[in-house]
């Protein structure tokens, strides 16, 4: 009853500040629909989507502006369903309520020139064109391993002091960590996580170290069949995701220095545990941990007046990871454990100490260079090299790329054809992508993309996707 | 005789007082449009532009359009849906040299800056280019010759100053004799055949202010039309330079 009569009061001064022009509402929104198949799997659907995004903007004179994205989506493969779902359609069906930006944001905060904004907020950082390395605020969503720097909001706030008319400083304040959405959880991919769970026994005995290595080798700890959990840095003030970025303008170049200190939102091994019951059945959990680190970013945009006016941008992030332990404990049955205790193994909460180590801190580049160009016949080119995408995540997985993108447009942008190139240099394997864009009425958009690898089975672009023809639809309001 | 000799006289001597007509050159024509076209302060208009194919199929957009000085412009778009919050900002170069262009996609969450070479394409798929909306002040790019008068007009033939790119090879342009209005415009490729006309019709005065409501360009080539509707139109509000930042660009359009 008290929730009915707030929303009531919520309503009721909406409808007030409508009608005095005081509030300024916009509605708008998109239906978009994805639907992907596996031509080389007897056209399997490997990926279908439904989504329906909201915008909803409103303005409070000329100070104050929200911003809510309200979405629905609906995925509606599944493999296996319980029959007792099939009894509820929201269990047979299910559709998910999310949220994108949800904010408000007060222009001359203080001072003239001062804007903030909080609330949900998405901080994208970059200049350079989908492959950011300077944007580490927010969280990663891998869930669409082609969809190459989407990112989450974060609950937070941004402060924006603006210095003349090209001079900028933002600070930005994330309190909650969140981890990166991972990828569909395919038997690749586990296998691919499980192989970072590497136990080398290190027990500081010879005898133990042998015998543990004896029982990896004969798969009596299956790695691949392990519980993989995450272990999330406590919500506390010291856990904050923060940030600064100052930008301005020299010889005609945007150009920005930030710093971020954050956290590896992909995560890497923190724990393993293995659990042996008095018949020896091991059950195994890995966690995930979290390190911090430390992102010094820079970036600049422009164009060369001397070459044709190409527009060019350089970005540039340095990582420097703060290391964590990375520990495998093994919790035997008490007369086993006994035994390790005698033969010189280190014991810890009545576990087995089977390994402890450090994960990396060595830092590394990620960069994204290129540069792009119209010809008079609208045909638009556009190539970056780029060191390091998101997910590579420490400097013993990064790898370097060439991506390049052709497009045209036809009949006044009512259909555009494209392609696009993905080289990997480090296995020299290739992702081929021709699209084509069909614009029929305004507000309407219908995409054909086929996406095809060409490499080994291990190379890096065979393991991003398998090839794909990729259909779309979407209908804006 | 004398009489006729004092007669005489006299008429040398008041025609040496009255100053001759003298003929207006091209480049002066041109001035004066100039002048016209860039003499308020600022401007605001809601444009509709309606793109027009072959076939007759209609695609609409409207957006709102703030223009200060020569050199300063911010366009937000309102419709259709799918571009609502768009926003092209172009701001002068305080390096000198081209205008500074800047994109905003809301999707995108961030400004993109465009190079100054896609000047010379079209805008946001219209037969005007970001250049055609772009130039107020023709005389800075352009060389004018008189080539002939027809009726009310003066007809000019504009030629790219030496050094200045333009996508066109000349401009052929009817300016009216009594308000020195650009009315019609034929515009040449780099191989001297037609490719565009642009109409201004249904000019409106705005206090001091000439405008015409309505802009059509007409490609030959494949017999598409852009109109452009100006509604609302206000001139000279003091428009603060704030407004022609890349802090209002990523505001959500009022």
């Amino acid at each position: 009853m008290q929730t009915i009569k707030k929303l009531l009061c919520i309503g009721i001064t909406i409808a007030f500040l409508l009608t005095t022009d005081a509030l300024s509402l916009n509605f708008s929104g998109s239906i978009e629909t994805s639907l992907r198949y596996e031509p080389e799997s007897e056209w399997e659907i490997a990926y279908t989507e439904f989504e329906l995004d909201t915008k909803i903007t409103g303005t409070i004179g000329d100070r104050l502006t929200v911003l809510v994205e309200p979405r629905l989506t609906n995925y509606p493969i599944k493999k296996e369903v319980f029959l007792t779902d099939l009894q509820s359609r929201s269990k047979a069906d299910p559709i998910n309520l999310e949220l994108g930006e949800a904010y408000g944001e007060i222009k001359g905060f203080i001072l003239k020139s001062l804007d903030v904004k909080l609330g949900r907020i998405r901080v994208a950082w970059g200049t350079a064109d989908k492959f950011n390395p300077t944007d580490n605020l927010n969280p990663d969503d891998l869930s669409d391993p082609l969809d190459f720097g989407e990112k989450m909001p974060s609950l937070g706030a941004s402060a924006t002091l603006y210095i003349k008319e090209t001079s900028k400083i933002q600070l930005v304040w994330l309190p909650l960590f969140s981890p990166a959405v991972l990828p569909p959880l395919t038997e690749e991919l586990q296998k691919a996580m499980a192989s970072q769970f590497e136990l080398e026994p290190d027990t500081g005995s010879e005898f133990l170290d042998a015998t543990l290595s004896k029982l990896i080798e004969q798969e009596q700890f299956d790695i691949t069949k392990v519980n993989q959990l995450s272990n999330i840095p406590e919500p506390k003030l010291a856990n904050s995701v923060v940030g600064v970025k100052i930008a301005t303008m020299i010889f005609d170049f945007d150009c920005s220095a930030s710093y971020v200190y954050g956290f590896d939102d992909i995560g890497t091994p923190e724990l393993i545990e293995i659990k042996m019951d008095e018949k020896l059945t091991p059950t195994v959990s890995a966690y995930m941990g979290y390190p911090r680190v430390h992102i010094i970013g820079a970036d600049l945009a422009g164009s060369l007046s001397w070459l044709g006016d190409i527009g060019v941008w350089v970005e540039a992030a340095y990582f420097i990871p703060e290391p964590i332990k990375v520990k495998a404990l093994a919790h035997l049955p008490d007369y086993m454990l006994d035994i390790a205790e005698i033969a010189g193994g280190a014991i810890e909460d009545g576990a087995l100490v089977v390994s402890e180590k450090k994960s990396s801190d060595e830092p590394y580049f990620k960069i994204t260079a290129g540069g792009d160009y119209t010809f008079k016949n609208d045909i638009y080119i556009n190539a970056q090299y780029v060191r390091g995408l998101t997910s590579e995540n420490s400097s013993d997985l990064i790898h370097d790329y060439v991506v390049a993108r052709i497009e045209r447009p036809f009949m006044h942008e009512t259909i555009k054809l494209g392609a696009f190139a993905l080289w990997s240099s480090s296995d020299g394997s290739w992702g081929l992508g021709p699209s084509v864009e069909y614009y029929p009425v305004d507000g309407a958009k219908i995409e054909a993309v086929y996406f095809y690898p060409i490499g080994s089975e291990d190379s890096l672009l065979k393991q991003l996707s398998s090839a794909l023809l990729i259909l779309n639809a979407k209908v804006s309001f | 005789m004398k009489r006729l000799v004092v007669s005489l006289g006299l008429i040398v001597f008041l025609f040496c007082l009255v100053p001759i007509a003298k003929a207006l050159t091209g480049n002066e024509i041109l001035q004066k449009v100039d002048e016209i076209a860039t003499a308020p302060k600022d401007r605001t208009a809601i444009t509709e532009t309606i793109l027009i194919d072959k076939n007759g199929n209609q695609k609409k957009r409207v957006s709102i359009l703030m223009q200060k000085g020569d050199s300063m412009r911010i366009i937000k778009f309102l419709e259709p849906p799918s571009d609502r919050g768009v926003g092209f900002l172009s701001i002068k170069n305080p390096e000198g040299g081209d205008e500074i262009m800047y994109l905003y996609m809301p999707d995108f969450k961030k400004e993109r800056r465009i190079a100054s070479h896609v000047k010379q394409g079209q805008f946001m798929g219209s037969d005007f280019s970001y250049d055609d909306t772009a130039t107020l002040r023709l005389s800075d790019d352009y060389n004018a010759e008189l080539l002939r008068e027809e009726g009310n007009y003066y007809v000019l033939k504009l030629t790219p100053k030496p050094g200045v790119e333009k996508e066109y090879s000349y401009v052929l342009n009817w300016v009216t004799k009594d308000n020195f209005l650009a009315d019609k415009a034929e515009l040449y490729d780099k191989n001297g055949k037609l490719y565009k006309i642009q109409t201004n019709t249904g000019w409106k005065k705005y206090g001091e202010y000439w405008q015409p409501e309505r802009m059509e360009m007409k490609n030959v080539r494949d017999n598409h039309t852009t109109i452009m509707i100006f509604k609302e139109v206000k001139f000279d509000q003091n428009l603060s330079d704030e407004l022609f930042t890349v802090r209002n660009l990523k505001r959500p359009p009022e």
